[in-house]
């Protein structure tokens, strides 16, 4: 077959079939190996075990469909199971296995991921390898790191191509009680960071400034402490965000509520039951719709609402 | 110089700017070529419809003819099958002056033909047929094994493949051989 003629047919397929076809011939697998047709993958999550005994990758295609792969080490052999098929492989290590195949995988997507997501105590280095390898930067929408230090979030984070990398998500991977306070200093100062839009974290305290957090439209993470100056930060900044959506901040004590109620005046408050300790507030955005301040025990959430969602005999604070 | 160049001169009055309503544009002709493939059977297609085809397009472009000249011209396509090219300039006509449809689900059925099709096409260089063509074969192969794709695919094994190139390339030594034999033979 023609190249031109095998080029437009990699477009139909998805990376299973293009996979399956490199099986078929010898002329099919140099095509592929040559012209590494997109695999137009829009997700792909991997999971990297602690203890050394499994790693499993999650592939999702275009048309949703989704395919898992586990990569388990069977004493010197290597298990790989997926849609309830498996294979074994004598004498090979099931890390060495799985970090050639995300290899070959990565080097197939040209297109954007929609996700990519890293769950891993620590990065390996052959994942390092990989990623450092590739002759340009992966294209990613979204980022979800599921670790355990801004170290590790570090190895990969400065990887991904700026100009796509919308939403940063870090979770604590380990299931802890009582949440660590994460030192993400050297994190907010990347440039993916400033440039992202949406920020998540999930398990532990942050331990910077909110300023380092006033430019995003969506917004959820933890604090240990805040003040009535943070939260009046956060407010002035996020009124002079046109994009803002909304911001969650859970936190474990709030400074000088004093102060919060000088700065913003009276709460309008709601006297039913189970609704006794919420304070809002309503700041009205240059655009006419309305900042949202809710602040209840160990919660805060900023949302921007309508002006006809302001409940009756609110007063709405016009921004100055 | 084709039709649609006719009649620029730089020394060309200027347009009024509105024309008056009872002085229609005359229509142009509609200018014609033909082709012919392995059967050597002459279609007759308009300038409109072999649009679809960059390669023709660019013959066209290139070569400048007349009516007569088309006539006595034809283009020979002798490395495609005269259904499959029949197939191609109805597919032209149908399509001439239109937006191609985002599918066209009137293509052969039978895998062969689709495949000689998809030749042709490529050949001919008609993008948006060719687009529809390899989205059919690759329909054909979709969640199959890699022994069942070389059966509808109709590709030889890397075994089968490889003893067909022994084999070519045992007969090219023998024929090479028997031409520097027959060539020492004439030197005598």
């Amino acid at each position: 077959m023609p190249e031109k003629v095998l080029n437009n047919l990699m477009n139909f397929l998805d990376f299973r079939e293009i996979l399956t076809l490199q099986k078929v011939s010898h002329i099919l697998r140099n095509h592929i190996n040559k012209t590494q047709p997109d695999f137009s993958i829009i997700l792909i999550s991997i999971h990297v075990d602690f203890n050394n005994q499994k790693n499993q990758i999650w592939l999702k295609t275009q048309d949703n469909e989704i395919l898992q792969v586990a990569y388990q080490k069977e004493g010197n052999d290597t298990k790989i199971s997926w849609d309830q098929k498996s294979k074994f492989l004598e004498d090979v290590n099931y890390s060495n296995i799985f970090f050639n195949d995300f290899s070959r995988i990565l080097d197939h997507q040209q297109s954007v991921l929609t996700e990519l997501k890293i769950a891993a105590h620590v990065i390996p280095e052959d994942l390092k390898k990989v990623l450092k390898s590739r002759k340009s930067p992966i294209k990613a929408n979204k980022l979800l790191m599921e670790t355990t230090h801004q170290s590790q979030v570090l190895e990969v984070l400065p990887l991904l191509d700026i100009d796509f990398l919308k939403e940063i998500g870090i979770y604590e991977i380990r299931q802890n009680t009582v949440q660590e306070l994460w030192k993400i200093d050297k994190i907010v100062e990347t440039d993916h960071w400033k440039s992202a839009e949406k920020f998540e974290s999930l398990g532990f305290h942050v331990d910077v400034s909110v300023e380092h957090f006033k430019h995003f439209s969506k917004g959820t993470w933890s604090v240990s402490t805040i003040s009535a100056e943070d939260l009046d930060f956060l407010k002035t900044s996020f009124l002079q965000l046109p994009t803002f959506k909304f911001c969650v901040i859970y936190y474990q004590i709030f400074e000088n509520l004093d102060q919060l109620l000088e700065l913003f005046g009276s709460p309008f408050m709601i006297y039913d039951l189970g609704k006794e300790n919420q304070k809002r507030w309503y700041f009205e955005f240059p655009d006419n719709s309305v900042l949202n301040i809710l602040l209840v025990p160990s919660m805060i959430f900023l949302t921007r609402i309508e002006k006809n969602e302001v409940p009756k005999g609110a007063d709405i604070i016009v921004f100055e | 110089m084709s039709s649609t160049e006719q009649g620029t001169s730089s020394a060309a009055p200027a347009e009024p700017t509105t024309a008056p309503e009872s002085a229609a544009a005359p229509e142009v002709p509609e200018s014609f070529y033909y082709v012919h493939g392995k059967d050597k059977v002459v279609h007759k297609v308009s300038a409109g419809a072999l649009q679809h085809s960059a390669l023709i397009h660019g013959m066209i472009s290139n070569l400048g003819y007349t009516e007569e000249q088309a006539k006595a011209n034809p283009f020979p396509f002798e490395n495609i099958d005269g259904d499959i090219l029949q197939m191609v300039v109805d597919w032209c006509n149908q399509h001439k002056g239109k937006p191609t449809p985002p599918e066209d689900t009137n293509l052969p059925k039978q895998k062969e033909k689709l495949f000689d099709l998809v030749l042709a096409v490529n050949y001919l260089e008609i993008k948006e047929l060719l687009t529809y063509c390899c989205k059919q074969v690759a329909m054909m192969v979709k969640g199959k094994s890699p022994e069942e794709i070389r059966e509808i695919w109709m590709i030889p094994t890397d075994a089968e493949d490889e003893a067909a190139e022994k084999e070519a390339k045992k007969r090219a030594g023998k024929e090479a051989a028997g031409e520097t034999a027959a060539a020492a033979g004439d030197a005598k």
